[in-house]
């Protein structure tokens, strides 16, 4: 994965997701998500994105975070790749951060596994952590689960 | 380089044309080296290729098309005659070049030393060809038999086909869909001769062989890439020098000659007189998404509007109405293709498969003109390849056992395509040996798809249809063109999905046809929307049959449970219901149904999908969906109704089989147009009783099935009686105590009657010829049900005899 200029940032729980700009398609609040019966706990629902349909994704089970306070109004970060699009349902966007060389790192050990498959990397601010997601590993992993559940 | 990618793009849709047009050419001056007219043609193609290739820089093309040219210009000139092995190499060329510009497309890599091995190849033909005229009299000229008799000894005479050129068969092994009857360059009637050129080599891949016997070309492929330019002369007198031996008229394998050439034509034609442009196909599904868009906010408008009382703005949105619905039709127009494109490799196909398991194979094509969205033709392409092969490999016979079964030693493979209901149907029939169903019957057993016991009381369709299921292969070997046990399965699959279906036809010893149906379009669909508390679903219309509403009391006793699965009684006919909201885990399994039954009928399976309420049809637009909702198996896909929600339509046939309804079949049609003569038509519950056999009660008579666990049994006076529906009512046990699991409630004109049997069977509708007399005291009569001696149940006698 290249390194981005800018990040999207968003919050999941306690943990920090920077998405590379030119991946995120839109942010959407209070949409309506149809939901799905029949698929796994991670697939949230369908939306309308302008006519077309993007899965919804919930963040905090596919990051195993447990479940969201009931009160907390999740926003819905459009993420392309390829022609592909996904909606990944997160706590809040928070801003729009610069990426700076110097800040950049590997992704570092003891992270939780289900963290560690998503993070290409990290980026290390003065205050908090930042991590990278890798967006075509993210699609490339709801794929795979797919496949594992159609050989089991 | 700097170049118009404008220009670029255009030299590769235009090169792959001159690559479809050459090979058009090449089919038809095998089935007639004659044709002067497909030899200028293919010199035109090679040409127009080699110049734009030069222009563009394309070294590798330009050699390979310029070599190519040289052979042609053999032909042209009229210094040699084509055979088989330089058609060979020209064909090869042919797909040599389309790599190449696939490869220059995508920026990818060539490889120079295949491209210079193909080169080598062509020269030695062309060496062959100026060697003298010795190479001449194996290539034999127009035979005057052929000529005088076109059709009548082919024994199959094509049909002409809407708008076409006539369609001439001839026993040589060629079609001949053009303007003027052609003869085949080679006749062969003798047996012997046709065994003997089956055994002759195929143009495959085989080691490289220094020039053999002499009877025999070389194989082309055979020089591919070891043999050096020095070899040449040497192997190219002898080739030359070929028919010594007794081999028939043109020993060279040429199985199979078809000359599609007709549409390239025809399009050449409209090209020209009536100014057509090329759009880019991604710039039409643009414009058929943003279609689909429009139609959803017009149906939005039309919603809106209809809840006020304006005319002036229902008069203006009476107009977007319209005029979104002509939109909708003409955009769709352009999206639609002639079935011609789908089968427009098929030819090359036929002639590849003929040639390598020894067979001589006609192809006729009827109503290639056929429309059909572009999208479906892209689904079409694999199963209709995979449904060729096999027909060739399969469904023909070799030339000696066709000849051995009275038949022209010629095969003939025949694709027909029509419109009818709007759907399209696409058939492809063989005159070959057929399927036989013992063999079908076998190889499924022996694969573990059915049971002997359910194999012998399958009726013959339900065995052909076995074909179909994965896992399923007859072929005796398994051949590197089929025959791996995966196929048949996948063409069924792949038009199942996208809302067709398939059957199969098939008359030992006479041949075989598949038909495909399929809808016209995917892109926007009528559908039916359903309600399961407040969340809509969408089932097609393709699918729907009817729509039975469960609101009466009345309509609601017609629902009988079987094995804890619900059923509804539509006319005589037992229809298992799959309520929606339970199945898709929505509520939780109820003791009632209740809403509407939306009865749907795919492929064989019919059944009633209950949902809560029923809104309205609409066009919707399918949306695709990710992998990740693909995954339940039972959603087709996605849309955006008019007010913008988004709502799920069910995949029917996955739905039905998430409800394990499968077991149920829909009524046989044949069946029931058989009844007159065979017997009187019955729909019978059939029921499996410990040492009596299967016992078969009309569904008629059958009001409730109980397991027999959850009915309490009493004994009073001697007779034993249970509780329904606080009657009493008399049981009559059928088999030993211990023996029964399930209880048949059934009623007679006086009463009602419990059937404690070992086990429910299945419901079937067939003719049953009773011979009376026979068996219990309570008997009707026995009669075959499903194959199996059955006895009948009179219910009336039943309950006599109980109290």
């Amino acid at each position: 994965m290249r390194t981005p200029t800018h990040l999207v940032v968003a919050r999941v729980d306690s943990l920090l997701l920077g998405f590379d700009v030119s991946d995120v398609r839109e942010v959407l609040n209070d949409e309506d998500v149809l939901p799905v019966p029949l698929t796994p706990p991670v697939v949230r629902g369908l939306v309308n994105l302008r006519g077309e349909v993007v899965t919804v994704i919930d963040a905090r089970t596919l990051l195993r975070c447990g479940p969201r306070p009931d009160s907390a109004r999740p926003s819905n970060l459009v993420v392309q790749h390829r022609r592909d699009l996904l909606s990944l349902q997160v706590d809040e966007v928070l801003e729009v951060a610069e990426v700076v060389a110097s800040q950049l790192g590997p992704r570092p050990d003891g992270m939780v596994d289900a963290v560690r498959r998503l993070a290409a990397g990290v980026l290390q601010r003065d205050r908090d952590l930042v991590i990278m997601v890798d967006v075509a590993g993210l699609f490339e992993q709801l794929v795979g689960r797919d496949d594992r559940k159609e050989h089991a | 380089m700097s170049m118009d990618p404008a220009i670029v793009a255009e030299f590769f849709a235009e090169g792959n044309e001159h690559l479809d047009a050459l090979e058009a050419c090449l089919l038809r001056l095998e089935g007639n080296p004659g044709d002067t007219d497909a030899i200028d043609r293919s010199f035109r193609a090679a040409h127009s290729i080699k110049g734009a290739a030069g222009f563009l820089g394309l070294g590798a093309v330009e050699r390979l098309m310029h070599a190519a040219e040289d052979l042609l210009d053999l032909f042209r000139q009229g210094k040699a005659v084509i055979d088989g092995d330089s058609a060979g190499a020209l064909f090869r060329a042919g797909d040599r070049c389309r790599m190449l510009l696939d490869a220059a497309r995508n920026g990818e890599d060539v490889d120079v030393g295949s491209v210079e091995a193909m080169v080598v190849v062509l020269r030695e033909a062309v060496a062959r060809g100026t060697s003298g005229p010795a190479a001449s009299p194996a290539v034999s000229v127009p035979v005057p038999v052929a000529a005088a008799a076109p059709s009548a000894a082919g024994g199959s005479v094509a049909e002409r086909a809407p708008s076409s050129a006539p369609a001439t068969s001839s026993p040589g092994g060629a079609v001949l869909v053009g303007r003027a009857p052609r003869v085949p360059r080679v006749v062969r009637r003798a047996p012997e001769a046709a065994a003997l050129v089956a055994a002759a080599p195929a143009p495959a891949p085989a080691p490289p062989a220094p020039v053999v016997a002499p009877t025999v070309h070389v194989p082309v492929a055979s020089a591919v890439p070891s043999v050096a330019p020095a070899a040449t002369p040497a192997a190219a007198p002898v080739a030359a020098l070929a028919p010594v031996a007794p081999a028939p008229p043109g020993a060279a394998p040429r199985p199979a000659a078809v000359s599609p050439a007709r549409e390239a034509e025809a399009a050449e034609a409209r090209d020209a007189s009536t100014g057509t442009i090329r759009v880019d196909v991604s710039l039409l599904d643009d414009i058929m998404n943003l279609v689909g868009e429009l139609v959803v906010a017009r149906n939005r408008l039309v919603q809106v509007v209809g809840e006020r009382d304006d005319r002036v703005l229902a008069g203006a949105s009476r107009r977007v109405d319209h005029l979104t619905s002509d939109l909708q039709g003409r955009v769709m127009k352009t999206r639609m293709r002639p079935v011609a494109v789908a089968w427009g490799a098929l030819p090359r196909l036929v002639r590849d498969v003929a040639a390598s398991t020894g067979k001589f194979v006609n192809v006729e094509m009827h109503g290639q003109d056929t429309e059909l969205d572009r999208s479906l033709l892209e689904v079409l392409k694999d199963p209709l390849a995979h449904m060729i092969r096999n027909c060739v490999d399969h469904g023909l016979e070799t030339p000696d056992e066709r000849v051995a079964a009275g038949k022209a030693p010629v095969g003939t493979i025949s694709l027909r395509s029509r419109h009818s209901g709007g759907q399209v149907h696409i058939e492809v029939t063989d005159d070959g040996r057929g399927i036989q169903v013992e063999r079908v019957r076998a190889r499924a057993i022996a694969n573990g798809l059915v049971t002997a016991d359910e194999a012998a009381q399958m009726p013959e369709e339900a065995l052909l249809a076995l074909i179909f299921r994965p896992g399923f292969s007859t072929a005796e070997t398994v051949s590197n063109l089929s025959g791996r046990g995966v196929g048949m399965d996948v063409v069924k699959s792949s038009v199942e999905r996208v809302g067709g279906g398939v059957d199969i036809r098939s008359t030992p010893g006479k041949g075989t046809t598949i038909r495909l149906k399929l809808p016209l379009t995917l892109a926007i669909v009528p559908a039916l929307i359903t309600l399961v508390g407040a969340r809509r679903f969408c089932v097609s219309q393709a699918n729907l049959v009817e729509i039975v509403d469960l609101v009466t009391p009345e309509a609601r006793a017609r629902v009988e449970w079987l094995a804890g699965a619900p059923l509804y009684r539509l006319r005589g006919q037992l229809l298992p219901l799959v309520p929606l909201g339970t199945t898709l885990g929505m509520v939780s399994a109820e003791s009632e149904v209740r809403g509407y039954v939306v009865v749907v009928e795919s492929d064989d399976l019919r059944f009633g999908i209950v949902v809560d309420d029923i809104q309205h049809t609409e066009e919707i637009v399918v949306k695709p969906v990710g992998a990740e909702i693909k995954q339940a198996q039972v959603y087709s896909g996605a849309t955006v109704l008019g007010d913008g929600s988004v709502a799920l339509i069910l995949d029917v046939v996955a739905l039905g089989r998430r409800g394990r309804v499968a077991a149920f079949r829909a009524p046989d049609a044949a069946a029931a147009k058989q009844g007159d003569e065979e017997g009187e038509l019955r729909t019978l519950l059939r029921l499996d009783v410990e040492t009596l056999g299967t016992v078969a009660v009309d569904v008629d008579a059958v009001v409730r099935i109980d397991e027999a666990r959850a009915v309490d049994v009493f004994m009073h006076g001697g007779v034993a009686v249970f509780r329904y529906q606080d009657r009493v009512v008399p049981l009559r046990r059928l088999c030993a105590e211990g023996a029964w699991n399930q209880i048949v409630v059934c009623a007679s004109g006086s009463g009602l009657v419990g059937l404690a049997v070992t086990e429910v069977l299945d419901v079937v509708t067939q003719p049953v010829r009773l011979t009376r007399g026979l068996g219990a005291a309570w008997s009707l009569g026995v009669g075959f049900v499903q194959g199996q001696p059955t006895t009948l149940v009179d219910v009336a006698r039943l309950e006599g005899g109980a109290s």
